[in-house]
């Protein structure tokens, strides 16, 4: 029997980087689903089950500051993730506050990357970064 | 959005060997897992460079929430905004296993 693939939701306003994220994870083995606009993203959340939600913070629709805080305001929630060009204090402050379990930033390295969502998603959930 | 060409590969390997060069010489600091290499708010003026282990960088809310910034292998170098001369951290530094890093002053840092 195949063993069950974790799930990510990824969205990003720009297609050759959700293109690049779906087969950089699906390298890893994860299952993507890949969202191109907030609306889209939160319909998804909605009506399917995801491990996690990686989200770029600049979406062209609304802001996924937002996306965000509306994912994470549903009980039982999968960690949200964002994937950031804006390496301001401020901007991780925001997404902090949004709910997000963590902030990259571009640009990313595919080692690190695979590093940190391993870990995030298979000692995180449930048990809160401070006990990995 | 990712850089991860040949070209980038390479330039990073001879940074790290570069850099493992001129830390020969450089203090290195065992940290146990869970145990923190710097705390949000403080003034250490150290660029810290990865010679093994896995290190966690973690913003903290004021309410306690934490966020994940990035993980940290052997081979990486971190802490490097104290260069910029902003002062205190703004994020915590926390070994997820034993880690053994080499401590470079900015001074030494920005000669290197």
């Amino acid at each position: 029997m195949q063993p069950t693939r974790n799930r990510i939701l990824c969205v990003d306003d720009h297609e050759d980087s959700r293109g690049m994220m779906k087969v950089l994870l699906e390298m890893w083995n994860y299952e993507v689903v890949l969202a191109g606009a907030a609306d889209d993203g939160l319909h998804l959340a909605q009506s399917e089950p995801f491990d996690m939600y990686l989200l770029d913070t600049h979406l062209p629709d609304e802001s996924a500051f937002e996306l965000c805080e509306q994912i994470c305001g549903v009980p039982g929630h999968a960690p949200v993730v964002f994937i950031s060009t804006a390496p301001y204090e401020a901007d991780k402050q925001h997404g902090l506050q949004a709910g997000a379990i963590a902030y990259l930033t571009k640009p990313l390295d595919f080692d690190g990357l695979e590093i940190t969502l391993t870990r995030l998603i298979t000692q995180t959930l449930g048990t809160g970064l401070e006990n990995t | 959005m990712i850089q991860e060409t040949p070209q980038a590969d390479l330039f990073k390997q001879q940074m790290r060997e570069s850099l493992r060069q001129e830390t020969l010489n450089s203090r290195a600091v065992t940290i146990a897992k869970h145990d923190r290499v710097y705390n949000c708010g403080d003034n250490d003026e150290m660029v810290y460079f990865s010679e093994s282990g896995q290190v966690k960088l973690l913003m903290l809310s004021p309410e306690g929430r934490e966020c994940l910034l990035a993980i940290h292998t052997a081979g990486d170098i971190f802490g490097e905004l104290c260069l910029s001369g902003l002062g205190a951290r703004l994020e915590t530094a926390t070994a997820m296993e034993e880690t053994i890093l080499k401590q470079i002053p900015c001074p030494e840092f920005l000669r290197v």
